[in-house]
């Protein structure tokens, strides 16, 4: 059933992701001929330079406009899922947790598009894309590099699927109400927000107090763990340790909003 | 024969109002039952709770001997009382969507169905006329081989040629060993293929009565009861 959620949540939210970064795509490489043409010529065309200048800004501006589609564009299927959707999604027989974690992975993956669009569109207008110099940069890739950012990959993942969850929860919030939902649901994600911090805040002050005596006679040096030449252990066991928090949140999160959409639906 | 719907002790608050107050009732199989009552006495909120859309305050609802959960949305086929299909999708995908969630789903009945409403595959819903999203609404909650039926308003909002063609529908697509209730104002045009109603005032069950035996009863017809009843 995940897997028929998800082709039909890929289905409905590419049909509007898909055609606006197609077009966008079109105007950076246009923006990108152009501007062949158009330079050294602001003596001769002072007026297309402005023109110029311009339709660069559109471009880059459309970029931005193509990543907060890719990231909103699933919290809003959310939130319709908590409203007039959700008639028909919530009355099929699938389990909420799975209509959280298809919402979950479809943003991630528009999200992960996006940055990625956004990278390579931004390399095209700026023109540093090159075959050779990536053949160059990956013939340079070492093991440690592949562990390193397979790490961090995951962190930006745990990241982009705990900012969605922070927003499904927000959602999930305000739909206990059969008014104000939008407001609400924004009013709940500042709220959530502020409360995530207070809560991190006072987590780390705790631990600094009262764990402080007995770290502090405690070697953390790469050292004492792997022996002397291992610091790529140390900073992958870090990146790890920092991965495995933030999903303790996300995974507090998804609990928090799947609670509230088993025990306390309340469909408008 | 033992019920297919039980609702017991059912109770639904919204603050200090009572939508549901302690709501009571049984529907054995091949009963097509009349959901009766005047504006705000919690028929919609009966028919979200039994779809696994709300969660009641107190009280339970069994179907086919299990509450409600992922079980019962597979065995029920519920028809909300607003357009609920995805606007974006065509014909074709509501279909698919469908078949691909429901075992109990007859895609080539639903084809059938929407092809005599001149529904093209490729057609958008957004692009469909409010009736014919509702009609084909209908044909796909009815295209199902359900144990149990919700249709919420299935009449409401439509002409009368329209309302005629979803009571035909209904009709005959619903099998005799499933059960079917529907909620509507509109008692005039269903009396006739009515087997029970159930009467909800104030959130509770003002009676639940075999249609014949309250026409031979009240020597009055089902609508002229309700007008009596329900009487400002």
């Amino acid at each position: 059933m995940l897997t028929n959620l998800l082709h039909y949540e890929f289905k409905s939210t590419g049909r509007v992701v898909l055609p606006i970064a197609a077009g966008v795509l079109v105007l950076n490489i246009f923006t990108n001929i152009l501007s062949h043409f158009v330079q050294n010529t602001s003596d001769r065309l002072p007026l297309a330079g402005v023109a110029m200048a311009l339709l660069a800004l559109a471009s880059a501006v459309s970029l931005l406009v193509v990543l907060a589609i890719c990231f909103f564009i699933e919290i809003q299927q959310f939130y319709r899922l908590l409203g007039e959707r959700g008639y028909l999604m919530l009355a099929l027989p699938v389990p909420i947790w799975q209509h959280i974690a298809a919402k979950v992975i479809c943003g991630t993956v528009w999200t992960l598009f996006g940055m990625v669009f956004f990278t390579l569109c931004g390399m095209l207008t700026t023109d540093t894309v090159s075959g050779s110099g990536f053949a160059l940069d990956f013939s340079r890739v070492t093991a440690e590099d592949v562990a390193i950012w397979s790490a961090m990959l995951l962190i930006i993942l745990a990241l982009i699927a705990g900012a969605l969850l922070h927003a499904y929860l927000a959602c999930a919030f305000a739909a206990q109400f059969t008014q104000q939902r939008l407001l609400i649901s924004i009013a709940a994600y500042f709220v959530i927000g502020f409360i995530g911090q207070m809560a991190a805040l006072v987590t780390a002050v705790f631990v600094a107090f009262r764990g402080y005596k007995y770290l502090n006679n405690t070697n953390f040096s790469a050292a004492s763990f792997f022996g002397p030449d291992n610091t790529l252990g140390v900073i992958v066991l870090t990146l790890l340790a920092v991965f495995a928090l933030i999903a303790i949140v996300d995974a507090l999160l998804w609990a928090l909003t799947q609670w509230l959409m088993t025990k306390r639906l309340n469909l408008a | 024969m033992d019920a297919i719907y039980e609702v017991h002790g059912l109770t639904k608050r919204y603050g200090r109002t009572a939508a549901l107050n302690g709501v009571d009732f049984a529907v054995t199989p091949g009963k097509l039952v009349g959901l009766l009552g005047p504006n705000g006495s919690g028929k919609t909120t009966l028919m979200k709770i039994s779809a696994g859309l709300l969660q009641p305050t107190a009280g339970s609802v069994i179907i086919d001997k299990v509450p409600v959960g992922v079980f019962t949305k597979a065995v029920t086929s519920y028809l909300p009382d607003r357009m609920a299909l995805p606007t974006e999708f065509t014909a074709d995908d509501a279909v698919s969507l469908y078949a691909d969630f429901f075992t109990d789903f007859d895609k080539v009945k639903a084809n059938a169905m929407l092809a005599d409403l001149h529904i093209g595959g490729r057609d958008k819903i957004d692009s469909m006329s409010k009736g014919t999203q509702e009609k084909m609404q209908l044909c796909l909650t009815m295209s199902r081989a359900a144990r149990l039926y919700l249709l919420d308003e299935p009449l409401g909002g439509v002409d009368p040629a329209a309302r005629d063609y979803i009571l035909s529908t209904i009709m005959h697509n619903y099998s005799e060993d499933a059960a079917l209730m529907l909620s509507t104002h509109l008692i005039g045009d269903i009396e006739k293929v009515l087997d029970e109603v159930i009467l909800l005032q104030d959130g509770k069950v003002l009676r639940q009565t075999a249609v014949d035996e309250l026409r031979e009863e009240t020597g009055e017809s089902v609508d002229a009861y309700f007008r009596e009843v329900y009487k400002c």
